[in-house]
C-alpha cells in the first residue's frame, strides 16, 4: 500500500510533466527539450518567493506564472518566427535544446552549481494515517492535483471553444488561420499552460525531496517523453495513465529489484507496451494528414 | 468591393503570379479559370492572407488587406474554402462548423448551423461524425458550409469540383447559386471552365500567372477557353 501510494505520487509528477509535454509535442507537434529547465525555473521562482517568507500559495503561484511566461515567451520570441518561415521540425528541436542549455548555464551560475534546500514549511508534508499505514500527505495532494488538472485540460480541449481552436490549429495552422483563429496566440497560450504544468511538477518534486539544483530535473525529461510515447501521442488521458504506470513501475523496481535498475525497468515496460501497441496505450492509430 | 491590382506572387525564384488585376463587385459571382499550375491556388492563398504578395495591392473597399495575416483577412469577411477542402479531420462535423463561426457571437453560431443543415441536409445527419470520416462530396459541402459560418462578404472557393462525381458537383453548384442569390460575393477558381461559366457572371482566364482574357461569362468564348485550356 505504502509503495503503491509512493508510486502513484511519483507517477503523478511524471503525469503532470507528461501532460505539459503532450500539449506542445502531442498536440502542437513541437518536441521541447526545454521542458526540464522550465520545470526547474518554476521551482526556483517558488523557492525564492518562499525564502522571502511568503506563504506557500504565493510561492506556488509565482512558480507557475514565471515558468508559464518563460515558456510562452520562448514560443513568441523563437518559435513564432520559425513557424512564419515554415522551418523544418528539426529546427524547433535544436532551438529547444539551445534554450535548455542556456538556461541551465544561467541557473548553474546563479546558484554556483549548489543544491539549495527547498523550504517545505507550509507544504502538507506530514504523514497521514490511511488504512493503518503512513502515507505522505504531499503524495496524495500531488495525485489529486494531477487528476484535477487532467480533467480540466481534457474538458478544455474537447468541450470549449478555445480548446477546440487549439485542436484545429494543431491539426492545420493554415486552416485555423483561414477560419479566423489567431494561431500565434493559440501556440503561445499552450506553451504558457505547458510551462505552468511543468512548474507544478517541479515544485512538487522539490517539496517532496526538500532540495533543488539546476540539474534536478534533467533525468526526468526523458521519462516525460517516455510517458507520452507510452500513453499515446497527443492523448491527455494517455499521458496521465502512462505517468502513473511509470511511477508505479519505478517504485516497485526500486523496492523489489534495485534502485540501479529503476530507469531500466521503467524503459523495459515501455518497450513491451510499444511492441504490443506501437501507438501507445491511448494513441489513435497512426494516420496521415491529407 | 475587392480590387486586386498588379499582384505579384513569387516563391523564391519561381514567379506564380505576374502582376494580375481582378475586381469583384458586391454581390457578384466571378470565376478565375485556368489550367493546372496557372496560379489559381497561389491567387486564392494570397487573397486569403496565407501567402504574402511580392508586389501589388489588394483592397477591400477602402481597406488594404494585402499582406495581412489570414485570420485578420478572414475577420474582415474574405473567406477561403481551400483546395482539397482542409477538413479538420479529428473534429466532429459540428465542431468544424463551430470553428467556421469562430469570430461570430455564440447565439448566431447556433442559428447559422441550422441554416447550414438546411442548405446541406446530409451534414445534419452526420453532425457528430469526425470530419475525416465524411465522403469527398460531404467534405466539400462541409468546407463550404464552414466557410459560410463566418458570414463572409466574399466567399472564395478553390476547385470545389475537384475529384467529385457529377451528381455531387450539381448539388454543390445549386448551393452556391443559392448563396450568391442571397448577396454573398463569390470568387471561384476552377479548372472546369463550363462549370465555372455556368454559375458566375464574369470570368478571368488565368494562364501561366497572367490574365489572358476576361469578360462576361457569355463573352469569354469557348474557342478562347479551348485555346488556353486544352
Amino acid at each position: 500500500m505504502q509503495q503503491f501510494i509512493n508510486g502513484l505520487s511519483l507517477g503523478s509528477s511524471y503525469a503532470l510533466l507528461g501532460i505539459g509535454v503532450t500539449l506542445v509535442w502531442g498536440v502542437l507537434g513541437i518536441l521541447t527539450f526545454a521542458h526540464a529547465q522550465t520545470m526547474t525555473i518554476g521551482a526556483y521562482a517558488a523557492l525564492i518567493t518562499l525564502d522571502r517568507g511568503y506563504p506557500v500559495i504565493v510561492g506556488v503561484i509565482a512558480g507557475l506564472v514565471v515558468a508559464g511566461l518563460f515558456s510562452g515567451l520562448m514560443d513568441l520570441a523563437l518559435f513564432t518566427p520559425l513557424r512564419r518561415k515554415r522551418a523544418p521540425e528539426f529546427a524547433f528541436v535544436i532551438v529547444t535544446i539551445g534554450v535548455s542549455q542556456i538556461s541551465d548555464a544561467f541557473e548553474a551560475s546563479r546558484t554556483r552549481s549548489q543544491t539549495l534546500p527547498f523550504p517545505r514549511k507550509g507544504f502538507p508534508v506530514e504523514p497521514l494515517t490511511l488504512l493503518g499505514r503512513n502515507v505522505p500527505r504531499l503524495s496524495l495532494v500531488m495525485l489529486v492535483t494531477s487528476v484535477i488538472v487532467m480533467a480540466m485540460l481534457g474538458y478544455w480541449l474537447h468541450r470549449t471553444k478555445s480548446g477546440t481552436a487549439v485542436r484545429a490549429v494543431a491539426y492545420s495552422r493554415d486552416t485555423g488561420e483561414l477560419l479566423g483563429i489567431n494561431s500565434k496566440w493559440i501556440f503561445a497560450s499552450c506553451f504558457f499552460i505547458s510551462g505552468t504544468l511543468a512548474a507544478l511538477a517541479g515544485i512538487f518534486l522539490a517539496a517532496s525531496s526538500g532540495q533543488l539544483s539546476h540539474s534536478s530535473n534533467d533525468a526526468i525529461l526523458l521519462l516525460a517523453f517516455a510517458v507520452i510515447v507510452l500513453g499515446g501521442m497527443g492523448s491527455i488521458r494517455g499521458a496521465i495513465v502512462g505517468g502513473l504506470l511509470l511511477g508505479l513501475v519505478s517504485v516497485y523496481a526500486t523496492v523489489y529489484v534495485s534502485s540501479v535498475f529503476r530507469e531500466a525497468v521503467a524503459m523495459l515496460t515501455i518497450l513491451v507496451v510499444l511492441v504490443v501497441r506501437p501507438s501507445g496505450l491511448f494513441g489513435e492509430k497512426a494516420t496521415t494528414r491529407v | 468591393m475587392i480590387k486586386i491590382e498588379d499582384l505579384v506572387v513569387r516563391y523564391g525564384a519561381v514567379v506564380a503570379l505576374r502582376g494580375i488585376s481582378i475586381e469583384v463587385e458586391a454581390g457578384e459571382a466571378v470565376s478565375v479559370i485556368g489550367p493546372n499550375g496557372a496560379g489559381k491556388t497561389s491567387l486564392m492563398r494570397c487573397l486569403a492572407g496565407l501567402i504574402k504578395p511580392s508586389a501589388g495591392s489588394i483592397m477591400l473597399d477602402a481597406q488594404r488587406i494585402g499582406g495581412k495575416a489570414a485570420h485578420i483577412v478572414s475577420r474582415q469577411g474574405v473567406v477561403l474554402v481551400p483546395e482539397g477542402r482542409a477538413i479538420l479531420a479529428p473534429l466532429s462535423v459540428k465542431q468544424n462548423l463551430q470553428m467556421g463561426g469562430y469570430n461570430q457571437p455564440k447565439a448566431e453560431v447556433k442559428a447559422s448551423i441550422d441554416d447550414m443543415i438546411a442548405l446541406f441536409p446530409v451534414l445534419g445527419r452526420r453532425l457528430d461524425s469526425a470530419g475525416g470520416l465524411l465522403s469527398g462530396g460531404e467534405q466539400q459541402m462541409l468546407a463550404i458550409a464552414r466557410g459560410l459560418m463566418a458570414k463572409p462578404r466574399l466567399l472564395m472557393l478553390d476547385e470545389p469540383s475537384m475529384g467529385l462525381a457529377p451528381k455531387v458537383v450539381d448539388n454543390i453548384l445549386d448551393a452556391l447559386r443559392l448563396v450568391a442569390g442571397l448577396g454573398t460575393s463569390i470568387l471561384l477558381a476552377e479548372q472546369n471552365a463550363s462549370l465555372a461559366l455556368d454559375i458566375t457572371e464574369r470570368a478571368y482566364v488565368l494562364v501561366n500567372g497572367e490574365i489572358v482574357a476576361s469578360g462576361a461569362a457569355a463573352e469569354v468564348g469557348e474557342d478562347l477557353l479551348e485555346r488556353y485550356l486544352s
